[in-house]
């Protein structure tokens, strides 16, 4: 294939973003000089019940992809494997273990600037993914911090019964949460302000990026995946009103492309889906591949979920629950995601609602290496897709944050491989 | 037939095979447990057989088709073993949802084994063991366990069943504690590789049977003298989900050491924590798995320490020297590694890493870790 230089046409709010989440990652360093208390969560957080407190937060996971896109991650992998880390643990794990053994240890020096962050008061873990308890238990113990943990049921019955069991089970301990960031922060819990965060602020932007997605459905395509795996971060880290106009400009931006005929990809061939979380360190390299093959990638539930049904569950359907009680949201948001699901519901809710809602040729299924979560029977999906669909599936086995599991030209070969599948069906 | 005979026969072939041909004239239910904190006792009180599953002896094909070879060997075993249906004789499948790659197990084998797909059960329990929420949760998922043994079976759990079997179970576990007592006290009496042919024995046999032959053995041990030692002592600890290869174990020796005690899954972190007798025998189960006495990795109760307690294991044996035996890929074990380690230093106990796959670990390379580590030990 032809190695043109053709590139992707980004949305011009994604710019912003950088500097939006500089700014998130400086707050939370300048936390304590300003009285406030800084929690490292790992692990799909309720991020929102510590904003509410007015609690320096951030999810590590977040922190290391931001390493990996810097190209610094092999820095901090290196510390973390020196003393003892397997390479066999998440990536991501052992980047932000990397970054804590030097903050610990009094040598923020040897941390960039950039990703410089204070150490935290305590850690909050969930896990939705089981090893997000064992980083954060790692980090409770190279800081010697309190540390609290959210056991989230894996929803092996998909019934609304079993299913609803588990969402209690979950606010349940968030009722302790609230006692326990009572005690760490020393002042009563702010209720207002997390019903603010939960019933507003979160429901805005769900609802924004919702007709987001649903525009970005149209042919050609208004904004590619690599555009809105970019502007993931804010959405489900920062809980501010100015993330609330960072989508609002968004929408209007995508709506003025449909307006004017401007496509993500001019001539866009191929259209194709991303599942998995990304090769962090290689999103320009790879979007820069595929723009010069003629590769729309469109959509993927990492990114785009806010369109799929799973998404929309995030907030529970009217009558559940007592109302306007803002735990058992944050517990049904928690709770719901595809990390605690059945294969058959990430097919239905994940997978299928994506390849017709966009229209896809080919699947890209990324198999992170040091990622069980991700990796974990992407060899039946990939085969489900093609009888199901009747569109072709490719594994790509690379890695979220460690670049020694990418082999460039092995991913080329599989995309190319990929597209002459889809080629051969088209034809 | 001497116990050594019998216990033998038991784990001289693989255990399917075995199983098998047994179920052409037997009535006896078989159920299968994968993932680590099944309660077998449950499956017992109902007159089945509960039998802990393995991957085979055999190079792993099928189960490749299924999961990248960076997934752990138990779970590519165990699905490469259910793709060829070698375990189609099973009545049942238990798999305890104790790590990503179990739970992933679930969906994987009822699409590649379409003979399990009916008799698959998953059954999860809460990771944060010391939580308000934590017992009665369990006791609903013992329940909704119980409700399907008993459709499996084709008849009712009663209390007294339930504690029969409790009782049989921690019989069994007395017996394998004093074994590990006297193999303490009397160092090389028998081989690591003995060791774990007896525990494996009684995770794949009636354990009314196993009991029977631990008795006879341990009768035949108390009047047996210790031989000559003074090889170096070695603790062993590691392969969370499964057997450490029996290469590995005669190296130890060969070269010099002698593996005192273990912190292994066939070994002593199967059956060291017994129930405690309640009232409610389910309660005691529930119990049995908040209070397990080896911390595990996939479980989380920062007051009982993985590293401390194997500080502990090894300090209780006198001088000797850790080896942790990683199954590649396990990711909860990778995870806590670094802990184990920190602790082993931290009180002057030398440590080694060995890390084992299904059918590619290359033993000679071992041997000279092995070797120097026992030498070093030594003084030598």
């Amino acid at each position: 294939m032809a190695a043109e230089q053709k590139r992707y046409n980004r949305v011009r709010c994604t710019d912003g973003i950088s500097a939006m989440m500089d700014k998130f990652y400086k707050d939370i360093l300048n936390a304590p000089s300003q009285g406030r208390k800084v929690c490292w969560c790992s692990g799909a957080s309720p991020y929102e019940m510590l904003t509410a407190q007015n609690v320096a937060n951030f999810q590590t996971e977040n922190h290391s992809a931001r390493v990996s896109s810097g190209q610094d991650h092999m820095y901090y992998i290196d510390k973390a494997e020196g003393e003892g880390w397997p390479p066999d643990t998440c990536s991501y794990t052992r980047i932000n273990v990397g970054v804590a053994l030097f903050i610990a240890r009094g040598e923020m020096d040897k941390v960039h600037p950039k990703y410089r962050v204070a150490p935290p008061d305590f850690i909050f873990a969930g896990n939705t993914c089981p090893a997000m308890t064992q980083w954060g238990e790692s980090l409770r113990r190279i800081f010697d911090v309190p540390m609290w943990e959210l056991d989230c049921p894996f929803n092996y019955d998909d019934s609304d019964e079993r299913y609803l069991e588990n969402v209690k089970y979950i606010r349940s301990q968030l009722e302790d949460f609230v006692i326990f960031i009572e005690k760490n922060t020393g002042r009563s819990y702010n209720w207002d302000s997390l019903k603010d965060i939960v019933f507003r602020r979160m429901r805005q932007v769900q609802q924004l990026r919702a007709e987001i997605a649903e525009i970005c459905k149209g042919k050609p395509a208004v904004m590619s995946q690599f555009d809105a795996m970019i502007a993931m971060g804010p959405a489900h880290m920062v809980r501010t009103d100015a993330v609330t106009e960072f989508y609002k400009k968004m929408l209007e931006e995508v709506k003025e492309r449909v307006k004017n005929g401007v496509a993500a990809l001019p001539g866009e061939r191929y259209r194709l889906m991303w599942r998995g979380n990304f090769p962090w360190y290689a999103v320009g390299r790879m979007s820069r591949w595929m723009a010069a093959n003629d590769i729309c990638l469109a959509t993927g539930a990492y990114g785009m979920g806010a369109g799929s049904p799973h998404a929309n569950r995030l907030f529970p359907p009217d009558g559940f629950g007592t109302g306007d009680d803002p735990l058992t949201f944050v517990a049904w948001n928690v709770g719901t995601r595809g990390y605690t699901r059945t294969l058959e519901f990430k097919m239905r809710e994940e997978v299928e609602e994506f390849i017709k809602g966009w229209d896809i040729d080919g699947v890209c299924l990324h198999s992170p290496r040091s990622c069980r979560l991700w990796s974990m029977q992407e060899y039946d999906m990939a085969n489900l897709i093609e009888t199901k669909y009747g569109i072709p599936a490719t594994v790509i086995e690379a890695d979220h944050t460690d670049s020694r599991y990418y082999t460039p030209s092995s991913v080329d070969l599989k995309l190319q491989a990929l597209i002459e599948g889809i080629k051969a069906r088209k034809e | 037939m001497d116990v050594w005979s019998e216990l033998v026969t038991v784990t001289s072939q693989p255990y399917y095979e075995r199983l098998k041909k047994g179920k052409e004239d037997a009535a006896k239910k078989i159920i299968g447990c994968f993932g680590l904190y099944v309660p077998e006792e449950m499956i017992h009180a109902l007159g089945m057989l509960p039998v802990v599953l393995f991957c085979g002896p055999e190079p792993i094909t099928l189960g490749d088709l299924h999961w990248q070879a960076y997934m752990c060997s138990p779970v590519r075993g165990i699905t490469d073993l259910a793709c060829k249906g070698q375990l189609d004789f099973l009545d049942g499948m238990v798999i305890h949802d104790c790590c990503h790659e179990i739970r992933g197990s679930v969906d994987v084998l009822k699409l590649s084994a379409p003979n399990l797909r009916s008799v698959i059960k998953p059954m999860w329990f809460p990771k944060i063991l010391k939580r308000k929420q934590t017992k009665p949760r369990i006791m609903e998922e013992l329940n909704i366990f119980r409700d399907w043994l008993q459709q499996v079976a084709g008849q009712e759990m009663t209390a007294e069943s339930l504690q029969r079997s409790i009782q049989v179970y921690n019989e069994n576990r007395d017996l394998l504690i004093k074994l590990y007592d006297i193999r303490r006290s009397k160092p090389g009496i028998l081989s690591a590789k003995q060791v774990q042919h007896i525990v494996l024995a009684g995770m794949q046999m009636p354990k009314e049977e196993h009991n029977e032959l631990l008795k006879k053995l341990l009768a035949e041990l108390a009047s047996t003298k210790a031989p000559k030692d003074n090889s170096v002592k070695i603790v062993l600890h590691g392969s969370l989900c499964n057997e450490v290869p029996g290469n590995i174990l005669d190296i130890i020796e060969q070269v010099g050491g002698t593996v005192v005690d273990d912190d292994l899954y066939v070994g002593s972190r199967y059956f060291v924590t017994k129930a405690p007798l309640l009232i409610d025998p389910l309660e005691a189960l529930a119990d049995r798995y908040i209070n397990m006495i080896p911390p595990c990795p996939t479980t989380q109760n920062p007051s009982n320490d993985l590293g401390q307690y194997l500080v502990n294991m090894a300090n209780r044996s006198g001088p000797s020297g850790v080896i942790n035996i990683i199954t590649k890929f396990c990711e909860a074990h990778c995870h806590i590694y670094p802990w184990i380690r920190y602790a082993l230093r931290d009180a002057g106990i030398p440590e080694l890493l060995i890390e084992t796959e299904h059918g590619v670990t290359s033993f000679a390379p071992v041997k000279t870790r092995i070797q120097t580590f026992v030498e070093m030990i030594r003084g030598e």
